[in-house]
């Protein structure tokens, strides 16, 4: 089973897909810090990242509280429209800031959207969302969050699916958001096995073949102490991930932009949003312009020129849906790079075969690494030791070979 | 079934005793039948009647009677010593005539009685009796006389005895709520109303352990604490038992009337009391009755803060809390006694109590959340709810002696506990009614104390490492040097879009109400005791019993919350928007610490406004229920459980007097046969199309416990002298785990701590050895020492721990464990003396006190090395001064019980090899009660012999209640109550 799971990702994006119907699935995992998810052993989520879209840089600029967050990815535009700054979802304005399906069935009434949540005020407090389903499942576990999701795929009409996982949030709160938290990174580890199923009936869909998916993972917010709602970096840097039918692989990065709280520039020094730089990484109002843009494509309507619509997120998909060249998929991805300590390698692994690699310095010399984990499609390890510098890392599976460029710092 | 097989073996041993007993050779006229009474004709138990030339001798039975058989033709003479009376001698002829029981009036010592101490005619002497009986008891007890009773400032039952050798009280809201004995866990010590332990039903407390609260001191008339156990008493207790017996119907017609007020200085709010007890006795003699109706209203307050630690990892702060409570409490008690003697032979009587409290209980509190959901803030909560707690019960007796060395009795019993919430915020027993909050949100703010540690370690760290931890610390953890003082936090929230960085009222809005649902009773509905006591000869007595109790409960706790329905009103309610008050007047709120507070700014709900708060929203409120379709239910399937008991007793023990020596052995038997059942989520999954919403349908577990006890034991005690005794006893008793110990299913939500506290269902009993040496000198009745040593050695002690298991998102889980072996050893010092030796106005002036002292260890799966035990308290004191003389009687006491170890941490995470490891090897995050002092002061004097003026202050040091997570500069819990103060007057008709 996962061993096929990830065929889609390399041969269907040789298809022509323009005449496929377009189709959306979002995965939300709630509080989960960045550097943490590098550090979990996370089976399906590596392999999105050794083969698909993957950003470790990417950057909250809103409130970094869950319903204003989910608000951002949803809705595409920042608090100061769709007006949610707590997790009362009071002050809301989503009559003139809906969420993205919302806006697609304006153009697509026929849309068939699915939202699956363990979080109650997500379903019962949002309105004007276009789902024509919100589900509701236990919270924090899991296992009822994937059987809600896997039922939601056997609709052959569905168009657009929202799957929301709170376990690691709920972790984080009580025993610390932070990569040396045994059961933080638990957590995560849970969610992901979770998510494999997912990704699986997804593919195992009748007419998945003739279907053009677009899948989107991310948070909300990243955490610090037991706690979360502040400027700091460990908040405010989150990640993003992608796959699908036309999604190649490749590392989106950018810089920091700022945020547009005023307090976390008062109290935190977070600079004021710097659109330049903006306009270069991936953000949270970001995910619901991509998939609006990834509906409607065929429509021919950019989401962002769309006046009315006053979005404050731009689309991805010009970027992500290029043809992947076998160059980039034999490319090693690597974070952080350059790196003081712990850098970590992803790499495609999809039959888990054994996976041998060497690090040699600029001189050629071989050095000798001291891994920290080796994982079915990624390999962590710490340079600390090492001379800065550039350093070349080869890796090989039994069906491929990757190269990298290490910089120690 | 098993109650019919039961009824009918109970009755035929009935019979069958009645029938063997027909045959016992009825009283010849070589015997003395007679009763020691005082002046007043009340009978004095405890006496000691010797048959001067034959060296035989007895000690009289409570009602005051004894018997010699089988004496000699001729004269002899009867030696009585009775403590605080004068020694009485008496000539009697053999044969006796048998028709003519002898009765024996003892004059009162008057050297050593006060000139005007005895007030009370119904009591007379009774702290005497109180000695005597503690002096001739078959083993180590403590009687506490209904004088005693009276002469102390409270007016909960619990209270009465907390000045007893080794009694440690625990307070609810400053008053006494638990009682244990010699430092024990507080369920190690069974309390027992007339010799029945009752049922439990209370809001918090899961435990065996009957809250006092709701019995009033007025409604007892005896307490007697045992420390070493006779088999025939029930024998389910480690620490000792405390026997409160109510009051009944006197010889002579009696009416008291006891009227007070007071002053609560913390409420700042009066209280008061009334109390009526009318009894008498027909003109034959046959017919008793006592009528005794007892009420007490008080206002009570309670100022505390908390501190709510983060993680298990570090000790920083996720939440610190400032609370305001007040509350106005209304206990009613009644007791109905009545008694009727065909004969001499049958006598027939019935107790009937009553015991009711309603605590209207409000609480403001300001939370400082360093870590939020919904980021950092500050929240307000308004809260009220109206606890209720009903005890009602009773028995019934017969008691037959068909010759004067047989006596049997067989007494039937029941009894009902009940615990609910009254009508708040609701009328009319709506089911949401329950300990109601209303919250309001600040916007996100920040705090600016607080520092970056290393998440592990808690260290000093670099703020680029990714294993900072951004928290508050206190100072004994802040590596920085600038965490606050223990005793003075002060969380400093900025608001960074406000001018002056402060809040207002218009600032804090709406964000959920919620309302505890917690229904709670227990029921024994039947209790039935028969209980055959046998004296064969001066030198020995026999005595056999059996008892049977059932048990059921049901306990029952949900969440039942509102937040604003969005989808129909977007718009925040601000906090302006209501009617409003301070949260305590300007410079009143822990003026303990300083005022270290400015709470002027905020502003909470006035009552009115919150207990009419939901309704005028209308549907612009979504309300959720707590049922499967929850999605957080799962936090809650465990919490409810019910369950039944049945426990077949019976016991055997025979008491042998020989010279100087007592000595009773036996033993005793239980047998408990436990089910209890509960709910657990089953991992299939179903979908409610109407909800839209997946959930685990839950499924029924069930606990089947059964355990046999076998409880040998032996006291003796030997009379060295008219003054000193030496007792030694050995023994094994038992502790029943208590139902939430046991329970089966999901955990118990603990939703203000976080945590799910899992049930045991394969948990043992606790059993345990116990061994006791005491040497005891009388001061006539005038004081008393003893000295004594005891040893217990215990098997399976219970303890709740941090879980060794890590649930999957992250909510702390709690579970019941048995510690294989643990020991407890203690020395327990006792003194009491009138300074009588000391001239004229000085010999009215006394002391009393006593110390015990508890050394005790425990091995813990996982920790490495041994430790206290848990709720084990190694040192406890009680000193008082009194001066008893000239109508006064005033007395200053001092209560000290020391630190404890509560709960332990065994927080465990897998490590590398998947092996669950401890985080901790050190006790830094256990958690402790701390010490507490109280000093209370009394005083009454009597204008005339018929009304008495008293007054008294409790609580005069005004130490707070603490619990702390591993030193006390770690506060989890301070809680203040200040000074109590009441002043009454008694009429005596």
């Amino acid at each position: 089973m996962k061993k096929s799971l990830l065929f889609f990702f390399l041969g269907l994006s040789l298809h022509s897909l323009a005449s496929q119907p377009r189709k959306v699935l979002i995965i939300g995992i709630d509080g989960t810090r960045s550097d943490a998810l590098q550090y979990a052993n996370t089976t399906y989520l590596d392999s999105i990242v050794a083969n698909g879209l993957y950003s470790w840089n990417s950057w909250h600029c809103g409130i970094t509280v869950s319903a204003p967050s989910w608000s951002d990815v949803m809705c595409g535009v920042w608090e100061d429209k769709h007006g949610v700054t707590s997790n009362s979802y009071t002050n809301s304005n989503y009559n003139s800031y809906p969420y993205f399906v919302k806006r697609a069935k304006e153009l697509k009434p026929d849309l068939y959207a699915v939202q699956v949540t363990e979080w109650a005020p997500m379903s019962d407090n949002v309105y004007n969302d276009g789902w024509d389903e919100k589900i509701k499942v236990p919270d924090g576990e899991g296992e009822p969050t994937e059987q809600a999701a896997i039922a939601a795929l056997q609709n052959p009409d569905l168009d657009a699916l929202f799957v929301y996982f709170d376990a690691v949030d709920l972790t984080g709160h009580s025993s610390g958001f932070n990569p040396n938290n045994p059961n933080y990174i638990a957590a995560i580890e849970g969610v992901d096995s979770h998510i494999g199923p997912i990704l699986t009936a997804l593919k195992a869909r009748p007419n998945y073949a003739s279907e053009n998916w677009l899948i989107l993972l991310t948070t909300d917010h990243g955490g610090i102490g037991t706690g979360h709602g502040g400027g700091s970096d460990e908040e405010r840097q989150i990640w993003w991930m992608g796959c699908g039918s036309a999604v190649p692989h490749q590392e989106l990065t950018g810089g920091d932009p700022g945020s547009y709280q005023l307090q976390y520039q008062i109290l935190y020094g977070v600079s004021p949003v710097n659109e330049s730089i903006l306009e270069n990484t991936p953000v949270q109002t970001d995910i619901a312009v991509t998939a609006l843009h990834h509906l409607i494509y065929d429509l021919g309507v950019r989401p962002e020129n769309q006046p009315a619509w006053n979005l404050d997120g731009k689309s991805w998909l010009d970027k992500i849906s290029s043809v992947s060249s076998v160059e980039e998929n034999n490319k090693l991805a690597i974070y952080p790079n350059p790196s003081e300590d712990i850098v970590s390698v992803w790499f495609q692994n999809d039959f888990g075969s054994q996976v041998n690699y060497s690090l040699t310095d600029i001189q050629g010399k071989v050095i000798p690494i001291n891994a920290i984990f080796e994982g079915k499609s990624k390999l962590s390890f710490d340079v600390k030791g090492l001379p800065a510098g550039n350093y070349t890392m080869e890796l090989s599976t039994n069906e491929k070979k990757f190269l990298g460029t290490i910089i120690k710092k | 079934m098993d109650f019919c097989l039961m009824w009918k073996r109970l009755f035929l041993m009935f019979f069958f005793a009645l029938s063997i007993l027909v045959k016992v050779k009825a009283q010849d006229n070589r015997s003395i039948k007679g009763k020691i009474v005082d002046e007043a004709g009340n009978s004095l138990p405890g006496a000691v009647v010797r048959v001067v030339d034959l060296n035989r001798g007895t000690v009289t039975e409570l009602d005051g009677t004894f018997i010699f058989e089988n004496l000699p033709i001729g004269s002899q003479t009867l030696q009585v010593t009775y403590l605080g009376f004068q020694e009485s001698k008496i000539a009697v002829e053999i044969p006796f005539p048998s028709y003519k029981p002898l009765e024996i009036k003892l004059k009162e010592d008057k050297r050593s009685l006060g000139e005007i101490t005895v007030t009370d005619k119904f009591n007379a002497g009774s702290e005497t009796r109180a000695i005597n009986m503690t002096k001739t008891a078959n083993r180590v007890i403590t009687v506490i006389s209904s004088e005693t009773i009276a002469k102390l400032p409270t007016r909960n039952a619990a209270e009465a005895v907390k000045r007893a050798p080794g009694a440690a009280v625990q307070n609810s809201k400053g008053e006494g709520s638990f009682i244990s004995l010699r430092g024990t866990p507080g369920d190690w010590t069974s309390t027992l109303v007339n010799g029945d332990r009752l049922p439990v039903a209370d809001e918090e407390n899961t435990s065996r352990s009957f809250e006092f609260e709701v019995l009033p001191s007025d409604l007892v008339d005896m307490v007697v604490l045992s420390r070493t156990v006779t088999p025939d008493i029930e024998a389910d207790n480690i620490g000792g038992s405390i026997n409160f017996t109510t009051k009944t119907p006197p010889d002579t017609t009696l009416l008291k009337i006891n009227v007070a007020g007071g002053w609560n200085t913390m409420a700042q709010k009066p209280l008061g009391l009334a109390n009526v007890v009318y009894g008498g006795r027909s003109k034959n003699k046959k017919f008793g009755f006592l009528t005794n109706l007892s009420y007490y209203g008080r206002n009570y307050a309670a100022q505390a803060n908390k501190v709510i630690y983060s993680n298990n990892f570090n000790q920083a702060i996720a939440s610190y809390e400032l609370r305001n409570y007040s509350g106005v409490r209304n206990t009613i008690g009644a007791n109905l006694s009545l008694d009727y003697s065909f004969s001499p032979k049958l006598k027939i009587g019935g107790n009937f109590l009553y015991g009711s409290m309603i605590d209207d209980k409000n609480q403001k509190k300001v939370r400082y959340n360093y870590s939020d959901g919904s980021g950092q803030r500050i929240r307000l909560q308004n809260i009220n709810g109206i606890l209720k707690r009903q005890l009602i019960g009773g028995d019934i007796f017969i008691t037959l002696n068909p010759n004067p060395r047989v006596k049997t009795t067989l007494r039937f019993a029941s009894y009902s506990n009940d615990f609910r919430y009254g009508n708040s915020p609701f009328k009319n027993k709506d089911p949401r009614n329950g300990y109601f909050f209303v919250e309001f949100m600040s916007p996100l703010m920040f705090y600016k104390d607080q520092d970056f540690i290393d998440y592990r370690t808690g260290e000093a760290i670099d703020p680029s490492s990714p294993d900072k931890f951004l928290g508050k610390t206190l100072a004994i953890d802040n590596p920085y040097g600038t965490g606050d003082d223990y005793q003075n936090i002060q969380p400093q929230p900025i608001n960074a879009l406000s001018p002056d960085q402060k809040f207002t009222a218009k600032d804090f809005e709406f964000a959920q109400a919620f309302s505890q649902l917690n229904n709670t009773w227990e029921k024994d509905p039947i209790v039935a005791q028969w209980d055959m006591h046998v004296k064969l000869n001066d030198h020995w007595k026999l005595q056999l019993g059996l008892k049977h109790r059932s048990k059921e409960g049901s306990r029952s706790i949900r969440l039942h919350k509102w937040v604003q329905k969005t989808t129909l009103r977007p718009a925040s309610y601000n906090l302006s928007e209501f009617q409003t008050e301070d949260f305590s007047k300007p410079d009143f709120y822990l003026n303990e610490l300083g005022n270290p507070y400015d709470t002027s700014f905020y502003q909470f709900l006035t009552k009115n406004q919150l207990l009419n708060f939901i309704e005028p929203f209308g549907d612009t409120l979504l309300e959720y229920e707590m049922n499967p379709l929850n999605q957080e239910f799962r936090f809650w399937a465990g919490s409810q459980y019910h369950y039944s008991e049945n426990q077949e007793m019976g016991y055997a023990m025979a008491e042998w007097n020989w010279k100087k020596w007592t000595i009773v052995g036996g033993f005793r038997i239980e047998y408990t046969m436990l089910k209890e059942y509960s709910d657990t989520l089953l991992d299939t999954l179903f979908y409610d199309v109407e909800a839209s919403t997946y959930y685990r349908p839950t499924e029924e577990r069930t606990t089947t416990l059964n355990y046999f006890a076998f409880l040998p034991s032996l006291n003796a005690s030997l009379a060295i002298n008219q003054s000193n005794n030496l007792r030694l006893a050995a023994s094994r008793t038992f502790h029943r785990p208590n139902f939430e110990e046991t329970k089966p299913g999901y955990g118990v939500y603990d939703i203000d701590n976080l945590s799910l506290i899992f049930g045991n269902s394969v948990l043992k009993p606790t059993f345990s050895y116990n061994f006791d040496v005491i040497f005891e000198h009388y001061w006539g009745n005038k004081g008393l020492f003893s000295f004594g040593a005891y040893y217990k050695y215990v098997t399976d002690h219970i303890f709740a721990s941090t879980t060794s298991f890590v649930d999957e998102f992250g909510i702390v889980a709690k579970q019941y464990q048995n510690a294989p072996k643990s020991w407890v050893g203690g020395l327990e010092l006792n003194l009491q003396r009138q300074f009588d030796f000391l001239p004229k106005f000085w010999s009215g002036f006394g002391a009393s006190g006593n110390i015990t002292y508890s050394w005790s260890q425990m091995q813990v799966p996982g920790r490495t090395f041994k430790q206290a035990m848990t709720e084990q308290t190694p040192l406890l004191y009680n000193v008082a001064l009194f001066y008893e003389k000239n109508r006064w009687n005033v007395r200053v006491g001092l209560n000290y019980n020391g630190p404890m170890l509560k709960e332990l941490n065994l927080f465990s995470v897998k490590d590398l090899d998947g092996q669950l490891k401890l985080v901790h090897q050190d006790t830094q995050f256990d958690v402790y009660r701390g010490p507490n002092y109280a000093l209370d002061f009394s005083a009454s004097f009597n204008i005339s012999k018929r009304i008495m003026i008293y007054g008294e202050l409790t609580n005069l040091l005004n130490y707070p209640d603490l619990t702390y997570r591993g030193r006390k500069e770690r506060p989890i819990r301070t809680e203040y109550y200040r000074t109590r103060g009441q002043i009454g007057i008694k009429f005596d008709l």
